[in-house]
């Protein structure tokens, strides 16, 4: 654990890019770890063929470094490939390329699996139904 | 002090466990409000039942029953003293402090309560301190009320006095707080709720390591604890009631060992405490409690106090001093547990990092929501103190929060 802290974590808990809520956008989702406090909003841009994805999270650095890898490996690709990409990461496929090759370690730390997986809960949730009736995606 | 410092670190290697090594390092346990680790002597008297003894208590004339049996009830004698009972018939065996509130619960409080009644408890407590009565008041229409704990992290008793009403049935207080680690004046509640009328709970699972309980000098009408937070293993609890309550009370569970005589149309139950403890219980967790009593009995509950307001004392200056932290309450009264949250690093990241120093500590809602709800923080990290542990490790901790930071924040 105290590799993927220091290999990834650190510094993608702390990325920059695509954070924030953008002026328009036609997708939107919240993730909500009630318990433990990591609170998201995933929201997207753009168009289906090339989803422009942001986020604005709070929450552990498990969380905040798993919304910045989310959203710089699946920015502008197609809602089809992202949903799919998505998937992929839930059931914690064998990724080649990095950093999900590094982050898809996490689930060696069952503890902390929640706050890994809710940003891709979160997006593929956002893509499945946009519904605002579920009020938060959740993986306590 | 030298002498408390000596004699407490030669504890430590009474306890096999600390001398495991996570992840490289020496164990750090700071998790003592959880579950405290145990002697050797209490794993030594599970073997023995284990591997020397065997057998069912209460029902059989052969030797080994009658060792089980004697060494069973030689464990309630000592739990009776442990805590002045007035009679070890007024000890009752349960699964831990959760079933004996819930046996209360159901038993005691649930007959006396009609629509509208209220039971009362603080804004302090533990999920189970608050779930069972929240049950049992929805069962019979009543109400759940809830008095305040002020921002210093103590009990508000003047909303404790201004709650209390002719509606009042029950109320229920946890003698020291899991979280908070504040000592209530658990005395002064009892007295108030017998100027009242009204019988009262106290919840002493955090208290019974760290505190000389006297439930004569209390006057609670029930009092419970875990045999795990003192020593000792899980899977046992003690119900202490009031000996006229317990006659009153139907038993929760029938079974075996329960009864006086059974005929196909009637059952007469038996006198408490055999009356709430249907079927075999934890039989070597009961006898290894016994176990655990001898050994805090032998350093005395005194020493450790006196020991432990010290590493509180110190622990306290050292926390604060940290940086970006707020510990969560400031009682006066208080024993060496400490929630608390640090601005720039989450509970869980702290918690995972610290373990990956061979610390651990709890992190999350320590099983107290509301509280956590009512100092607006989501998940906190608990570092909680015992006896065995050192001045040193408080050093550890306060380093290990530092390297955590210089990891995330390089």
């Amino acid at each position: 654990m105290l590799e993927l802290y220091k290999n990834l974590i650190a510094e993608q808990s702390r990325a920059t890019f695509q954070v924030g809520k953008p002026a328009q956008y036609f997708y939107e989702k919240r993730g909500w770890n009630r318990l433990c406090g990591d609170d998201l909003w995933i929201y997207a841009t753009g168009s289906k063929q090339a989803l422009e994805l942001w986020y604005d999270c709070r929450g552990c650095a498990l969380c905040k470094a798993s919304c910045a890898v989310l959203v710089s490996s699946q920015n502008l690709k197609s809602e089809d490939e992202i949903h799919r990409q998505c998937l992929n990461f839930l059931a914690f496929d064998a990724f080649a390329d990095e950093p999900l090759k590094t982050l898809a370690t996490a689930k060696n730390y069952p503890a902390r699996l929640k706050c890994i997986t809710l940003p891709w809960q979160t997006l593929s949730a956002c893509l499945l139904s946009n519904s605002k009736e579920e009020l938060y995606v959740t993986t306590e | 002090m030298n002498y408390l410092i000596e004699l407490f670190k030669n504890c430590r290697q009474d306890f096999p466990v600390l001398s495991r090594k996570i992840r490289g390092k020496n164990l750090i346990y700071l998790d003592n409000a959880a579950t405290s680790l145990k002697p050797q002597i209490v794993i030594d008297k599970i073997m023995q039942y284990y591997t020397n003894g065997t057998a069912n208590i209460h029902r059989a004339v052969h030797t080994l029953s009658e060792e089980a049996t004697s060494a069973f009830e030689e464990s309630r004698e000592k739990l009776a003293k442990f805590i002045n009972s007035p009679s070890s018939s007024q000890v009752v065996f349960t699964s831990g402090t959760t079933a004996a509130i819930n046996l209360v619960a159901q038993s005691f409080v649930r007959p006396l309560l009609k629509k509208d009644d209220e039971v009362l408890i603080s804004e302090m407590e533990h999920h189970a301190g608050i779930v069972p009565w929240q049950m049992i008041c929805s069962q019979a229409e009543a109400h759940l009320k809830v008095y305040k704990v002020t921002n210093s992290g103590e009990l508000d008793l003047e909303d404790f006095a201004k709650k209390i009403s002719t509606r009042t049935k029950f109320i229920a207080t946890m003698h020291i707080s899991n979280s908070l680690g504040t000592v209530n004046p658990v005395k002064k509640l009892c007295e108030i709720a017998k100027a009242h009328g009204i019988p009262i709970l106290i919840d002493g699972a955090q208290a019974v390591l760290h505190e000389k309980i006297d439930v004569v000098d209390i006057d609670c009408d029930f009092y419970v604890f875990s045999a795990h937070k003192m020593l000792g293993p899980t899977g046992v609890g003690v119900l202490f009631g009031k000996q006229t309550h317990l006659e009153n009370m139907p038993p929760l569970f029938g079974g075996g060992d329960m009864i006086k005589y059974v005929t196909f149309e009637k059952t007469t139950f038996a006198d408490p405490p055999a009356r709430f403890e249907a079927g075999t219980p934890d039989i070597a967790s009961v006898i290894a409690v016994g176990a655990a009593v001898d050994y805090i009995e032998k350093l005395s509950l005194k020493v450790i106090t006196e020991y432990e307001e010290q590493l509180k004392n110190y622990a306290f200056e050292k926390l604060s001093a940290v940086e970006h932290i707020r510990i969560l309450g400031s009682a006066k009264s208080r024993i060496p547990v400490f929630t608390f949250e640090l601005s720039d690093i989450h509970a869980h990241d702290l918690g995972t990092l610290l373990d990956q120093q061979g610390i651990a500590v709890r992190t999350g809602h320590h099983c107290a929501q509301p509280l956590m709800d009512r100092f607006k923080v989501q998940a906190t990290t608990r570092a909680s103190f015992a006896f065995y542990n050192t001045f040193s490790e408080v050093d550890l901790l306060v380093d290990g929060i530092a390297k955590a930071r210089s990891l995330l924040n390089a």
